[in-house]
């Protein structure tokens, strides 16, 4: 386990490493000055210069590598080109909205696909299974931000449950900041717990007929201890697997929910970064989301060791 | 006391009649073998008393198990009653036992789920003492090993364990060594032997085999169809035979194919000096992996026209032999040659000796493509040849394959799920036959078979070398097969051949102690 362990460990880290560079190149290659577009088509071109060496922009690509890289290291992601401001301060904000609305969604998702998932799987080929699979079916299909509208109408609008959206900060209290995220995160939940109860059915299934099933069942456990104590576990790797992609998914992926519900997320960030040329933000805002998913990942490895002992042996 | 008794049994699934008319008792302390083909209904016999039917199942007549009604029992009875009155042991090892869960906790398991106020470590104290029962002693075999990191038949052992943790009344066994090697298969018997004696429970042993069951049960029960044909004292049945199918059954499990000694001096195949390393995986992060040898400096021939078999169990480095032959491994050592030019061109197969080349392998469901019609499917290895002769009248030459290995030209035209698993195995052997290779690898070709199918496959085997000048390399775990169609014979062992000569003289006198123990551990008919 421990060999195992470190073996992923040295690959998080390589990883890491080849995103940065990656990441770096990219934002590189692309064409357009942030200081030339921060001054607008008829700037000098000495004023152009003052600014690209204010910004940092005269020295080599190499050291400016090494500097972000030392000063991601020391929680110093620069300044943003447009607003002036700590790209660290920027992305805190934003993380702090984003952040819990990833969790929420997932842990509804995770909590609907379970028993759902499972219920689907314990009774296939019967009615329960049938319409559970038919709502599945359309949660995957329903785009998720007409169903956020469609949220909004009811539950905003006609039932004034919640509001339209924003986000009071949560200076404001804990459920106040805990209201304003959940008709969000309901709707980024939706189709992730459909794909989510989806796989578990499909592998809770066939774990179910397999021989070790049937040991089970002689030895005298009913259907339902035989699938809590033997099923569950062995129908677990490819759960794992779409729980991860799912984190990784909805850190990042919020951007249209976020638009929908006028969230500041990270999101939002990123896209107006992308529109004012602020590459330092766009910069790390991508660092922090490759960064989450390898964590992620790694996160995931170890529960499939956890999960299964045959894989601790193996690099 | 009479422990089973099963009346007038019928069970249907969704409408297909299964089991007509099954009447049949046990006694406790005795062993009753329960022996038919596959669709025969002898392991649906064995889940009507466990009732763990496959849903849409209908049974009628009356079963008892002791004082258990168990066809009107509720649920909840029936689960008391698994794996305490009455436990089975399956027979896939490999897959029976969950990957997760150690096997102490397996064991455990059947404890605690009985008896629930019994202490977690009590439990597990109890299922290393029937662990050990089943010759897993804890100071060898920890009960913190998981399912993987044993063989097949500990695997089998722990089964066993976990079905006499409550000491049953009735133990089933539903072909429990049919998937291990012959000198495991021994010790499995003797351990259910054992059992019996010292627990006097009742043992309903089913199985394919004959000899199997005829050395350890007391009655025997014969099954065709869904139906009993035949049933008595073990002693009886075989001196007496009354049914022809029981005589027929008995026939094909001793059946000897006639065959012509065609060999002649000329080697097909020669085999050098050939050694294969495999690499395994480090065993820290810096140190230099180790290697295993699985084949060990093994040379032979083979003549044109012979039929030489090659034994061994699981592990031994038949199946890496073959394989080599074939070109389909990299050699670490030595040579093969194929009248006389090298197998391997390089790194490639020399393409020019593939078609001289055909195997047959075990499965016959799962080594055809579902989608192919068998026409494509026999005509694949047309590919080989050079010049297209063939094109044109493609279906011309199919039919005239099938109809070597005694099927109907027409069938060219069907899918493979349409024929029984003896048929696929005809179709097999025609796919092989359709290049007209020189030489033919039987891997395991007739172990999936039930026997009345395999004494076909062998007269036809036998017939085919006669007609086509085939020669063979039969490569099995079954001695009397082999015994039955090879003119020579090599045993092989831990990836070396330890003892090689005249099928009929090792088998009546074998030198080495290897080949003494396989033959010795080989059940033989009455």
């Amino acid at each position: 386990m421990a060999r195992y362990f470190l073996i992923r460990l040295v690959s998080l880290v390589i990883s890491l490493i080849v995103a940065s560079v990656v990441i770096f190149s990219l934002i590189e290659i692309i064409p357009g000055d942030p200081a030339a577009f921060m001054l607008g088509i008829n700037a000098q071109e000495d004023t152009v210069a003052a600014l690209r060496a204010e910004l940092g922009l005269d020295v080599s690509p190499v050291t400016r590598y090494f500097e972000w890289i030392g000063g991601m290291m020391t929680g110093d992601f620069g300044t943003s080109y447009t607003y002036r401001t700590p790209v660290t301060e920027m992305i805190g904000e934003r993380l702090w909205i984003s952040l819990p609305l990833a969790l929420i969604a997932l842990a509804l998702s995770t909590l609907i696909a379970f028993p759902v998932g499972i219920l689907a799987a314990s009774r296939r080929g019967s009615m329960t299974d049938t319409v559970i699979m038919g709502f599945t079916q359309l949660g995957v299909a329903i785009p998720n931000f007409w169903f956020a509208m469609l949220m909004v109408l009811v539950f905003a609008i006609n039932l004034r449950w919640f509001s339209a959206g924003g986000f009071p900060g949560w200076d404001e209290g804990f459920l106040a900041g805990l209201k304003a995220l959940t008709l969000p995160a309901v709707s980024l939940a939706l189709p992730q717990a459909s794909i989510l109860a989806r796989v578990m059915r499909s592998a809770l299934v066939d774990t179910l007929d397999e021989d070790f099933m049937r040991t089970a069942r002689a030895k005298g456990l009913n259907r339902r201890q035989a699938i809590w104590r033997h099923a569950l576990r062995n129908a677990m790797i490819p759960v794992l697997t779409i729980i991860g992609l799912q984190f990784s998914f909805l850190l990042a992926g919020a951007i249209i929910i976020e638009n929908v519900f006028f969230l500041p997320g990270l999101g939002r960030l990123i896209f107006q970064a992308i529109s004012q040329r602020d590459l330092i933000v766009v910069e790390s805002v991508v660092m922090l989301l490759v960064f989450a998913v390898i964590v992620v990942n790694f996160a995931v490895d170890i529960a499939y060791a956890l999960v299964d002992p045959r894989l601790r042996r193996q690099a | 006391m009479t422990l089973l008794r099963i009346e007038n049994l019928s069970l249907s699934i969704r409408g297909t009649p299964i089991l007509k008319d099954i009447s049949l008792s046990l006694d406790e302390g005795k062993v009753l073998g329960v022996i038919g083909e596959s669709g025969s209904g002898k392991s649906m016999t064995a889940y009507s008393i466990l009732q763990l039917l496959p849903s849409g199942a209908v049974t009628t007549g009356r079963l008892s198990v002791g004082v258990i009604d168990t066809l009107d029992a509720s649920e909840e009875d029936l689960c008391k009653m698994r794996g305490n009155e009455v436990s089975i042991v399956f027979q896939e090892p490999m897959t029976a036992l969950n990957p997760l869960k150690n096997i102490g906790q397996q064991v455990a398991e059947s404890i605690l789920i009985h008896e629930p106020k019994t202490k977690r470590t009590e439990a597990l104290t109890r299922a290393r003492a029937a662990l050990a029962r089943c010759e897993l002693p804890e100071d060898r075999f920890s009960s913190s090993l998981y399912p993987h990191e044993l063989s097949g038949g500990q695997r089998q052992r722990v089964i066993i364990a976990l079905a006499i943790a409550l000491r049953p009344k009735l133990l089933i066994a539903d072909e429990p060594t049919t998937a291990l090697d012959v000198t495991t298969q021994a010790e499995i018997l003797d351990l259910l032997k054992r059992l019996v004696r010292e627990d006097g429970m009742g043992l309903m042993l089913i199985s394919h085999d004959l000899a199997v069951v005829a050395d350890i049960a007391d009655d025997i029960v014969i099954m065709k169809d869904g139906r009993i044909v035949e049933c008595g004292a073990a002693s009886r049945i075989f001196r007496e035979m009354k049914h022809p199918y029981t005589r027929a059954l008995y026939e094909a499990s001793s059946h000897v194919p006639e065959r012509v000694p065609a060999r002649s001096q000329t080697p097909l195949l020669t085999v050098r000096d050939v050694v294969r390393d495999y690499r395994m995986p480090r065993a820290r992060l810096f140190t230099k992996p180790k290697h295993f040898r699985a084949v060990d400096h093994v040379s032979f021939d083979i003549f044109k026209g012979e039929s030489l078999g090659l034994v061994g169990e699981s592990g031994c480095g038949k199946s890496t032999l073959t394989r080599a032959i074939l070109g389909l491994e990299q050699l670490q050592g030595g040579e093969i040659l194929l009248n006389g030019t090298p197998i391997l061109h390089g790194k490639k197969v020399n393409s020019g000796l593939r078609r001289q080349m055909q195997a047959v392998f075990q499965d016959p469901y799962g080594s055809f493509n579902p989608r192919h019609r068998v026409d494509r499917l026999v005509s694949e290895p047309l590919h080989l040849l050079e010049a297209p002769e063939w094109r044109g009248h493609r279906h011309e030459v199919v039919a005239d394959a099938l109809r070597a290995v005694g099927l109907s030209p027409d069938d060219q035209f069907k899918y493979i799920h349409e024929f029984s698993g003896g048929q696929r195995q005809r179709i097999a052997i025609a796919r092989a036959l359709i290049i007209q290779p020189d030489l033919i690898l039987l891997d395991e070709a007739t172990s999936a078979l039930d026997v009345s199918i395999r004494a076909q496959i062998l007269d036809l085997l036998a017939s085919l070398a006669a007609s086509h000048g085939l020669t063979y390399l039969f490569i099995s775990h079954d001695l009397s097969v082999v015994r039955s169609i090879t003119d020579r014979v090599l045993v092989m062992k831990s990836g070396q051949i330890v003892e090689e000569g005249r099928t009929d003289e090792v088998f009546e006198n074998p030198k080495h102690a290897y080949t003494k123990a396989l033959i010795a551990a080989t059940p033989v008919l009455p």
